[in-house]
């Protein structure tokens, strides 16, 4: 236990020995190997959910908020890395953030709170600071707060629950979620049985029922005939567009980036597991209105990560068709 | 063909309690006559889907539950009954309608499940009047905790302020059984009422971000073209906006933003549903929820005692939530729907963790018992004792006697 | 009973204790509570046929070793214990002098309540516990404790001890636990849950070893603000299952304050190899040793109580490969693996911490230390050598050293982490190289020492002498509470 006393004067002949010590200063210890690849680097990181390869390839997040925000800022020209994290590492409890660049490697603890975590939140503050081109805002239309809704309920529940409470996708979430945290069987069951609970929290939370009943009430038509009609009514939204980009804009915007998140992983992250009912969101984007969203994602991917789209995206595109 | 739409009962002067079923009812009162469907009172725990409004075909003894399933069903129906003749612009209603759910509800819960004044005056007397005894002891708490919940993420709980008095109760009183602090009673009501921010209401004291938050949805809502959207998203957003614009509630900040902030459109939608012609109370096709299924009283008795034993066990700790989920599982077996007019699901699922299930519910059980029973003994007998009052050993002597009683005799002779 | 009498009760014994005797009955009163195969392993040696030959001197001697370890298992009061010897009255012939023995005893109530404060290295907490000692009469103890503390916000555990084979020295432990610590120097919270699987011997002269089995599923969340990216990387869940092995010397007159006498520990941990499996791999050993003396031979200085002490201690991590192979890629150690040095009870001067390598404001730790402390002991003027004050003047200092892969250091887009064994063994000699580079972080002052029989206080005054850039000396006052010392 050790106890400051900052508030009491220091005298000066005390203050003046303070000074002098300590006689020698050396440099500074060498991190640790672990450490050393993540304070080398000279740009800012973005925390994500990935795997080491496709981290380090810059490949896209297979999580839909961690993808918008790297959608986000690629298309506003940011120059990042991203690193592979866990929830634990973030100060908000929730991936992604960024960490800007330090201004030197070891410093004192004050310079190390001015280079503090940025939150989601706060990253489309940051893109338009920082990134080359930054993007035009979103369109001035209070109407895309209603179909912000439709990503926020109906797609983003058939993506819970696709993931993470289809007994069939069950090995596509240990490959992305699960193994990746621990070898161990015992906290592997822990992770996976907690992963399902709380997706199966939160799509009841924003389910339209007023139910006592609460959990394991969950009627899985009900989801996906939702997420069919959100889709359709993205597709039909996109087909008013003079541009190809939502609301008629110049340029990708953040609600682009934001439905091609849900849209790249539902065709191309969900067609990796087996069966049809694991393809069944792909399905669905495919067939909203009459292809708007698959080849918007296309455009999206072309656009920002152009030599993938023909070694991969290709045979996926195939696949799912 | 007779359908039968379950609903939640009557309240605030409204057809039900609860947005999606006045939206329901709204959708079939508009799209067909008295004759072709009846209206049953009831709570979620009396259907077998647990969840509200229910459709039940009696023909096919099918059950569909939710709103936007129970509109799509309806639409698979020959025309003209149950279906709306409005302009479709389908993208819109969509997305409105999931802004409705996403947004219009967790204020609806804030304003009349969250906050305690307005529950305690409003909400929970509705509930008691619609529910049969006894029933409101068990589900509108359990509706209350569902609905903060889903407005958690507003981050208003502090209207709650039963929570909060419990709490400094509680608070009080461990600190007064510690012999920490002994404020006399007149004193510490002094301190209590010390700030200018104590004596507010926690409505009045969050009033500005309230109206913030409801101006944020309200705006949205008021700019949509709601003639041109289809007649369900239309009735979902009477079935929210009569919520919020019709109780009377003691903290009227929902119904004063909406009523005077400047959306006539709202207001007008919502008088519209509720003109003359429709939608009143007495107009509907209700039906007396015993009589309808021929039931006696006694059964009908039976049965809410069942779903008030039901609501008990869901509010035990830990066991609750596993014999909710437990339940659920083996209700949903035994619920028949009709064939899948989506045609989403490719295929059914095998039940074989049912098995499993049982398995582990009797574990569980047995476990339960044994426990009782093992508690029950060393309450009666103590900590079992392994001793005796004296352990003594004896010397193994060599020679004659250990020949036992013969070796002993001689060895007495010897002497 | 009017012939009995008390052990070792006087001198009128010391010209029978060699005619030859025999115990004829051993009685034990009042063991309500404690079975009688617990209590078979303690009497009957002395009452079987070893006993043939033996003298009275012998059997007392027999005695007094049952009725010491009797009493080390702890489930006996002190007060009303005795042990009574009578001449034999059974009306048995004998060539030789036969005596009963009576041991007289007070089961220490089964069910204990415990509620208060403590205080380990460098932390005050408070607790409750409760325990059930002699559960199933053969002196096992379950032990139930919750506890929250000024850094430690909550920690359970639950502890099952038996003894094996009826003896005290020999113990079997199974403990689950599950805590939450703060780690304020490296701005995060470690959540702990798992359990272990331990046996414990002591041997005569103070020696006593334990050996272990853990699992336990690390998890480090909670993370400040300011983190630096090296605990960000680091963040998330681990399983460490790991064999432990302790042991300890303690030589030493008292614990708190020894005036004389020297302690030497040592432990090995080897994790994740083999079939251990878990996420992480290593092996780690440290060695502490410490010793006190007087400083002037008794006689000088009018007897005044001055001892100079001083202690050392050697760490040193290991990072080993998965599975059965010694050449495999080894994962580089972890920030809740690798070890830190620093603080008011082993690096004084220095905030807890304070030495080795920083990422920013956090300590992230080193695989090799080394660290070592002299101080001298005097006593406050117009006390007597029993008093519990002090004032110490120390000097003390340490280096803590990372693993450094420096085949890969430059290269940022490296595959993985992974060294092979090679690299592992250059990156070892490079580190216990670099703690002989240049002078050791130092720190030298002067305080004041009150031994309290629960744990150490020290107020301390010091200045860092030689430190280096991030290094966080602390200049001035500095409190230590605890046990162990360097």
């Amino acid at each position: 236990m050790s106890t400051t006393w900052n508030s009491i004067p220091v005298p000066r002949p005390l203050q003046q020995l303070f000074d002098s010590v300590p006689l020698v200063t050396y440099d500074a210890n060498a991190l640790p190997t672990r450490a050393q690849s993540n304070t080398l680097c000279q740009l800012p990181t973005l925390y994500v959910f990935a795997s080491e390869r496709d981290a380090r390839l810059g490949l896209p997040s297979y999580n839909p908020s961690c993808l918008k925000w790297q959608t986000f800022l690629k298309l506003a020209g940011v120059e990042f890395r991203i690193v592979p994290s866990t929830n634990h590492a973030s100060p908000t409890g929730a991936l992604p953030f960024l960490l800007p660049v330090r201004t030197s490697p070891t410093t004192t603890a004050a310079a190390a709170a001015s280079s503090a975590p940025i939150p989601a939140s706060r990253l489309q503050r940051y893109a338009l600071d920082h990134g080359s081109r930054p993007p035009p805002p979103n369109a001035k239309t209070l109407r895309l707060d209603a179909y912000q809704a439709l990503l926020d309920v109906p797609i983003r529940n058939a993506w819970l629950h696709t993931l993470y409470l289809e007994p069939e996708n069950s090995p596509l979430l240990e490959k992305l979620y699960v193994t990746w945290a621990s070898s161990s069987g015992w906290v592997q069951g822990t992770i996976r049985h907690q992963l399902g609970r709380a997706a199966e929290g939160e799509i009841l939370k924003t389910s339209s029922s007023l139910s006592a009943a609460g959990a394991g009430e969950l009627d899985e038509d009900a989801v996906y005939s939702a997420a069919r009609d959100a889709l359709n009514a993205l597709a039909s939204l996109l087909a008013e567009s003079e541009t190809g980009w939502f609301f008629s804009a110049t340029a990708p915007t953040l609600f682009d980036a934001s439905v091609f998140a849900y849209t790249h992983l539902m065709l191309q992250v969900l067609s990796e597991a087996d069966g049809e009912d694991a393809a069944r969101l792909g399905v669905l984007v495919g067939q909203a209105g009459s292809g708007e969203l698959r080849s918007h994602q296309q455009r999206i991917y072309q656009m920002l990560w152009p030599s993938q789209i023909w070694s991969e995206g290709e045979s996926q595109a195939d696949k799912t068709q | 063909m007779v359908l039968e739409l379950h609903v939640w009962g009557p309240a605030f002067g409204l057809p039900s309690i609860d947005a999606e079923c006045l939206a329901a009812i709204a959708y079939l009162a508009r799209t067909t006559s008295r004759s072709e469907y009846r209206l049953v009172q009831t709570s979620p725990s009396a259907v077998p889907t647990h969840h509200l409004p229910a459709l039940h075909k009696p023909s096919a003894n099918t059950w569909i539950s939710g709103f936007s399933p129970i509109i799509s069903h309806l639409r698979s129906f020959p025309s003209p009954s149950f279906h709306d003749d409005s302009p479709p612009h389908h993208g819109d209603s969509t997305a409105y309608s999931a802004f409705l759910t996403a947004h219009a509800a967790p204020l609806i819960a804030l304003s009349l499940y969250v906050s305690s004044a307005n529950y305690a005056a409003t909400t929970r007397p509705a509930y008691s009047a619609i529910l049969p005894f006894p029933l409101p002891w068990t589900e509108p708490p359990a509706i209350r905790a569902s609905m903060s919940l889903r407005a958690a993420h507003l981050g208003l709980s502090s209207l709650d302020t039963d929570a909060a008095e419990d709490a400094s109760i509680a608070e009080e009183k461990a600190a007064a059984a510690a012999g920490w602090v002994h404020i006399p009673a007149s004193l510490s009501a002094q301190l209590k009422s010390k700030s200018v921010k104590d004596a507010l209401t926690p409505e009045q004291a969050a009033r500005i971000k309230l109206d913030g938050l409801a101006r944020e949805v309200l705006d949205v809502l008021a700019e949509a073209d709601w003639d041109r959207m289809v007649l369900s998203a239309r009735c979902l957003a009477y079935g929210y906006l009569a919520l919020m614009a019709v109780p009377d509630v003691p903290r009227p900040w929902l119904r004063e933003v909406l009523l005077q902030g400047g959306y006539p459109s709202l207001c007008e939608l919502v008088g519209r549903f509720r003109g003359p012609e429709a939608l009143a109370a007495e107009k509907l096709p209700w039906e007396e929820s015993a009589a309808h299924s021929g039931q006696s009283s006694l059964v009908a008795g039976l049965n809410v005692g069942a779903r008030f034993a039901q609501g008990l066990i869901y509010d035990i700790p830990g066991i609750g939530e596993e014999w909710r989920r437990w339940w659920a599982r083996r209700r949903k077996r035994s619920v028949r729907r009709p064939e899948d007019t989506a045609g989403l699901t490719q295929k059914r699922r095998d039940m074989s963790a049912s098995g499993a299930d049982t398995l582990l519910v009797a574990g569980v059980g047995m476990a339960a018992v044994l426990a009782v029973n093992a508690g029950f003994f060393l309450y009666r007998s103590g900590v079992p004792s392994f001793g005796a009052p004296v352990h003594s050993w004896q010397m193994v002597r060599a020679g004659l006697s250990s020949f036992g009683a013969a070796g002993a005799m001689f060895s007495g002779l010897n002497a | 009973m009017p012939d009995s009498m008390l052990i070792d009760s006087g001198p009128q014994l010391n010209d029978q204790l060699l005619t030859p005797a025999a115990i004829s009955k051993v009685e034990v009163l009042g063991a309500k509570n404690t079975r009688r195969s617990l209590l078979d392993h303690i009497f009957k040696p002395l009452v079987d046929k070893s006993n043939t030959d033996a003298t009275i001197g012998q059997l007392l001697e027999r005695i007094n070793h049952a009725s010491a370890k009797l009493q080390r298992f702890d489930i006996f009061r002190e007060e009303g214990y005795g042990v009574f010897i009578s001449g034999a009255n059974n009306g048995q012939p004998s060539d030789k002098t036969e005596i009963d023995v009576s041991f007289r005893v007070r089961e220490k109530s089964r069910l204990v309540f415990k509620a208060g404060t403590d205080f380990g290295n460098a932390e005050g907490s408070a607790y409750t516990n409760a325990e059930v000692r002699n559960v199933f009469g053969g002196a096992e103890s379950l032990s139930v404790n919750a506890s929250t503390g000024t850094r430690t916000r909550s920690a359970y555990n639950a502890v099952f001890s038996t003894p094996v084979n009826g003896n005290p020295d020999l113990r079997l432990a199974v403990e689950a636990l599950r805590s939450s610590t703060q780690k304020p120097w490296a701005s995060h919270e470690e959540q702990l849950a798992g359990g272990n699987l331990r046996l414990a011997w002591a041997t005569k002269h103070a020696e006593s070893h334990s050996l272990s089995y853990s699992g336990i599923w690390r998890q480090l969340t909670g993370l400040a603000p300011g983190a630096s990216p090296t605990v960000r990387a680091d963040a998330g869940d681990s399983l460490k299952s790991s064999i432990t092995h302790t042991f300890t010397r303690d030589r030493r007159d008292r614990a708190v304050l020894p005036q004389e006498g020297y302690l030497l520990r040592t432990m090995s941990e080897l994790a994740g190899w083999g079939p251990l499996q878990g996420d992480v791999s290593f092996y780690k050993s440290e060695v502490e040793v410490a010793g006190a003396m007087p400083a002037f031979p008794s006689g000088l200085a009018n007897g005044i109580p001055v001892t100079v002490g001083g202690g050392l201690r050697l760490g040193m991590l290991v990072p080993l490969a998965r599975g059965f192979s010694f050449t495999g890629p080894a994962q580089p150690s972890r920030i809740n693996d690798r070890f830190q040095l620093g603080g008011p009870t082993d690096v004084r001067g220095f905030k807890l911490g304070g030495l080795g390598p920083h990422d920013g404001g956090d300590a992230v730790g080193g695989d090799v230390f080394a660290a070592g402390g002299v101080n001298m002991l005097l006593p406050l003027p117009r006390t007597g050598p029993a008093s519990p004050l002090r004032i110490q003047l120390f000097a003390n200092g340490g280096r803590l050293v990372a693993l450094k892969n420096q085949s890969k250091a430059t290269e940022v887009s490296s595959e993985s982490l992974g060294m092979d064994s090679r690299t592992v063994v250059n990156g070892l000699k490079s580190a216990v190289w670099e703690l002989a580079n240049g002078l050791p972080s130092l720190a030298a002052g002067v305080g004041l020492v009150y031994a309290h029989p629960v744990a150490r206080f020290e107020l301390n005054f010091s200045l860092p002498i030689v430190q280096r850039v991030g290094e966080q000396g602390r200049k001035g006052l500095q409190v230590g509470v605890g046990i162990n010392f360097l």
